[in-house]
């Protein structure tokens, strides 16, 4: 039975809101990397779709181990489209599905904040386990770390001014090389992961001349 | 290493109004040069798509990340081979930055890269065509497993450009605390073989010509490089040997040059621009650029 094209927008509008409500937020490009080939052709072929899904969730190709949140992205899309694809609409239906969702996809994040703003709380290394109490840290004023003029959206550290100075104008603190705790590593990976591409990059290249500084507290910053 | 950082000379960047591509400027050239891109032994090139497809290996299925193509065909995107390109002449010239909003060429003013290359809104002087297939059957395509890529570290590579050479990708085994090559496992359809295009210019001058040339790798012996286009340059990859085939000229005067006269001419623009006020003080910078690029293990 034919499916009228609102039905189908309401489809898509359910299957956006799963891939981009989720622990895992799937991004429009990557929906399409996996269904650009059925969606492309003019036969397509839902056996294939199936296959290539099926072959995904196994883990080949590689595509699961990436990281960067790329591979969950994967395996939440996969699931997903698995579901589309047992149920009863035509391929026509289901391009017009897949293509309707990756619009959906596309407006919500150009609709919403910029980023996820995380709850503020105190920093933890990657290898200290959730059960651990974090040490209560003192908060470092947000003026000490944001950099004039820029607005940061995101969870930011916080740096302990044991050993402040200023680098290219721009107040970052800094602490000689011998203080810096593993820790720090663990939180210029996170830094580096959770700030926009500019920031990282005035970020990085502070550090690359600096190296070292000691974290005592990340915080979210309000603009 | 396999990353290279590399940062052009300090100096102001010199703009003035850019070279009209619309009407025939006396004593510069105008014309087609066709040439041939081919991987040599041991490189691939990797056009990516973004797209995963069900592909067919010696060991059966794959999902992989596909090549480019164009009406089924394997094609390398001529805009791709334009950004290399770019990319290596604006490393060496006093160019800006074109990402850079607060200091940006304009119509009316234009670095020497965006009077060749052209900006949003100017088209410039230089264009180039998809990249396809030489001749029927010269280039095979293959599903290849790549190391998986990663975010590099800014921090460890200085300069305003940065350049793979040759090296295979490594990673440090923090256990045994030695340098080891790092795995392969992402699987990515490659092209190996011989492709052609063809770069249309407009009202170049020699010298401009001369360092175009210089910028696809075809200098003399010393500045010679692949030319690294595609995906997986980090894995020392994407290599491809440029070859002039053909050279049409439509002004100032019509001739077509092929083999070793379309060579000779080529060599002759590229020697005008080692011995032009450029090729004093970009030359080492050339050097340094090639010895990066071509190393390997």
């Amino acid at each position: 039975m034919a499916v009228t094209q609102t039905e189908i927008l309401k489809k898509a509008e359910q299957l956006a809101s799963t891939l981009a409500g989720g622990t895992t937020k799937v991004g429009k490009n990557v929906l399409l990397s996996i269904v650009a080939d059925f969606m492309s052709s003019p036969h397509p072929d839902r056996e294939r779709l199936r296959r290539t899904l099926q072959l995904l969730q196994e883990g080949n190709g590689g595509h699961t181990k990436r990281g960067g949140g790329y591979g969950d992205q994967i395996r939440a899309a996969v699931r997903e489209v698995a579901k589309e694809l047992g149920a009863d609409t035509s391929d026509e239906e289901l391009k017009s599905l897949f293509g309707w969702t990756a619009r959906l996809l596309l407006v919500r994040r150009e609709g919403s904040p910029a980023r996820e703003v995380k709850k503020p709380g105190p920093w933890k290394p990657a290898s200290q386990s959730r059960s651990e109490a974090p040490a209560v840290l003192p908060a470092v004023p947000a003026s000490t770390v944001l950099p004039q003029g820029r607005i940061w959206d995101d969870a930011l550290l916080g740096w302990h001014l044991s050993s402040p100075a200023i680098f290219r104008g721009k107040e970052v603190a800094v602490c000689p090389p011998e203080v810096a705790p593993p820790e720090l590593l663990a939180a210029l990976k996170m830094l580096k992961k959770k700030t926009e591409l500019r920031c990282k990059a005035e970020v990085v290249k502070a550090l690359g001349g600096l190296r070292v500084a000691r974290i005592v507290d990340w915080r979210k910053v309000e603009k | 290493m396999a990353r290279h950082g590399l940062s052009r000379p300090q100096g102001p960047i010199p703009r003035q109004s850019p070279v009209p591509h619309d009407r025939w400027q006396p004593g510069c050239f105008s014309g087609t040069l066709l040439f041939s891109l081919a991987t040599p032994p041991g490189q691939f090139v990797s056009p990516g798509t973004g797209r995963l497809v069900l592909t067919e290996n010696d060991s059966g299925e794959v999902v992989a990340q596909q090549a480019a193509r164009a009406a089924g065909h394997p094609v390398i995107p001529g805009s791709g081979i334009k950004g290399a390109v770019r990319t290596v002449f604006e490393l060496l010239s006093f160019s800006c930055d074109p990402f850079l909003a607060a200091d940006r060429c304009t119509r009316a003013s234009c670095c020497e890269a965006c009077s060749l290359f052209g900006l949003l809104g100017w088209s410039g002087r230089v264009s180039l065509g998809d990249a396809v297939p030489a001749r029927p059957g010269s280039v095979q395509v293959q599903v290849r497993k790549v190391p998986i890529p990663w975010q590099p570290d800014g921090s460890k590579t200085g300069g305003d450009f940065r350049v793979y050479d040759l090296e295979e990708a490594r990673m440090l085994d923090p256990e045994r605390k030695v340098w080891m090559k790092r795995p392969k496992e992402l699987a990515r359809e490659v092209f190996t073989g011989e492709l052609e295009t063809r770069m249309t210019f407009w009202n170049a001058t020699p010298e401009e010509l001369g360092r175009l040339f210089l910028s696809m790798g075809l200098g003399p012996e010393e500045t010679r490089f692949l030319l690294r286009l595609g995906g997986v340059k980090y894995d020392g990859q994407g290599g491809v040997q440029v070859t002039p085939r053909v050279l049409r000229l439509t002004s100032p005067r019509r001739a077509t040059l092929e083999a070793e006269e379309c060579e000779e001419r080529c060599a002759r623009w590229v020697r005008m621009a080692r011995e032009s006020a450029w090729g004093s003080r970009f030359w080492p910078r050339l050097e340094e650029l090639a010895n990066a690029l071509q190393a390997t293990d």
